[in-house]
Parts: structure tokens; C-alpha cells; sequence
């Protein structure tokens, strides 16, 4: 039978190898992809997630079972390295053009999809930071309120209203984007 | 002029988008360099933590069994 993240983190405290390499291998695309949603930046993401597992050899013992998920966990130290990058970038400057994401489109879905999921990557990635963080959390890595609230390391009432507002603003960027994509139908765009 | 459909981006809707933008992300392979890298700061971590317990504790023990004068 499989090990439950639980059962993982408590071996690796214990100094169990293995666990260490299979909680790596079943949570570092989970890892990646909270990174990736934050910064942005496939390189930016892979350097998080390397972060996050460095700090899980020195930090798994500091894991508590019940105050949340394993997952919330590790995406809580994710966000705390993802924001010293981010910190860190506003002083390098913007990457080139070809160098976003990998965010592949369905090729049987056509140029339009593509299109939205690209302007939806830009909407995301021009939230501020703290609707950025519930937006990815809630609605991308689905988490709870209480395990999206520990990872953002805020109340659960603030994830909620946090989580609102950057609904909002994606709605009403998206509404922006989709009069300028007017030759496609509403509700081919979303 | 912005039609009323237009206008009606909700909830669902947006969750349902950000749902494809999600499953559009190519996560890429580990990189076994990486991969090397945090194993062997397993290891090294477990040995220090190790050397640190075997130290501490040989330090107790002399404390316990100092003669006293």
C-alpha cells in the first residue's frame, strides 16, 4: 500500500531516504506548479522547487499533523521562496520575449485557446502578489480555505476576501481581453 | 458596445479557465543533476544530525561520570 504524505514526512524526519525520494518525486510537480503560477518563470520555478525539498531535509520534523495538509505545507514554504525571487526579480530585468512559461495548448483546440490560456497567464501574473497567492491556491492547487489560509500564512476570512478580489480582477481583465478577441464568440473564449 | 454575454464573465466560468490554464502547464521532468543534488544533502544532513547526536551525547555522559573531588 502507499504511503500517505503523512507517513512520508514523518519517515523522512526520522532520516528515512527513501521517503525523502518518493515524497520528492509525488509533490515536486505540485511544487513546480504553485512556483510557476507565482513567479511566472519555468527557471524561477525549478530553483523554488529545489528550495522547498532543501528546506524539507532541515525542516520535517516541524511539520504538524492536523494543522494542515502535507501539500499546504510544503506550498507555504514554496510561497515564502517564491516571493524572495519575486523581491529579488524587480531589480533584474524582464525575461525576453519566448522565454514564458511552458503552457502547451491543446493543438486540437485551436489558435483561440491558446490565446485565452495565454492571456489568462498574464492576468494571473499581473495580480498583485497576495490575490495572486489565493487565486493559485484555491483555484488552481485546490486547497481548502483553512490548509490555502496556512500556506499564505494569513487568516482564513483574509484568503477568502483576498481570493474575491482577485476573482474580480481576473474576471474583469478577462472581460478586457475578450471585447479585444471579438472576433471569437463568448463563450468560445472561456 | 459590449453585449450582455460579453459582460458575464462569473465565477464558473473564470474557475473553469483557470482550470485549462492549469492543465495547459507542462511540468518538466526532474532533473536527475537536481535530483543528485538533494540527495546528497539528505545524506550529508543525516550524518551532521548524527555526528551532533553522537557528540551530545557522549558530552552527557562524561558530565555524568566526572569523578567527583
Amino acid at each position: 500500500m502507499q504511503e500517505s504524505d503523512e507517513e512520508l514526512i514523518a519517515a523522512v524526519a526520522a532520516g528515512d531516504r527513501e521517503a525523502f525520494a518518493a515524497l520528492y518525486r509525488r509533490r515536486r510537480p505540485d511544487v513546480y506548479r504553485f512556483a510557476l503560477h507565482m513567479t511566472g518563470a519555468p527557471a524561477a520555478a525549478d530553483d523554488v522547487a529545489q528550495d522547498v525539498f532543501m528546506t524539507v531535509i532541515q525542516e520535517a520534523a516541524r511539520y504538524t499533523p492536523g494543522r494542515s495538509g502535507v501539500i499546504a505545507w510544503l506550498l507555504g514554504i514554496a510561497r515564502n521562496h517564491a516571493r524572495r525571487r519575486l523581491s529579488a526579480r524587480r531589480y533584474e530585468p524582464m525575461p525576453p520575449p519566448g522565454a514564458e512559461p511552458a503552457v502547451m495548448a491543446d493543438p486540437a483546440d485551436g489558435i483561440a485557446r491558446g490565446r485565452q490560456v495565454e492571456a489568462l497567464r498574464q492576468a494571473l501574473g499581473s495580480l498583485p502578489l497576495a490575490y495572486r497567492e489565493a487565486v493559485v491556491l484555491c483555484d488552481l492547487q485546490e486547497l481548502t480555505y483553512q490548509d490555502a489560509a496556512v500556506a499564505a500564512g494569513c487568516a482564513i476570512g483574509t484568503v477568502r476576501s483576498r481570493l474575491h478580489r482577485g476573482r474580480q480582477i481576473l474576471a474583469a481583465t478577462m472581460r478586457g481581453e475578450r471585447r479585444a478577441f471579438a472576433p471569437w464568440p463568448a463563450a468560445e473564449w472561456l | 458596445m459590449m453585449n450582455e454575454l460579453e459582460g458575464n464573465v462569473d465565477d464558473r466560468d473564470l474557475a473553469l479557465a483557470l482550470r485549462r490554464l492549469d492543465d495547459a502547464v507542462v511540468v518538466p521532468e526532474a532533473d536527475p543533476l537536481r535530483e543528485a543534488a538533494l540527495m546528497a544533502a539528505f545524506d550529508a544532513a543525516q550524518e551532521r544530525r548524527a555526528g551532533a547526536s553522537a557528540g551530545s551525547t557522549c558530552i552527557w555522559r562524561d558530565s555524568r561520570r566526572r569523578p567527583r573531588f
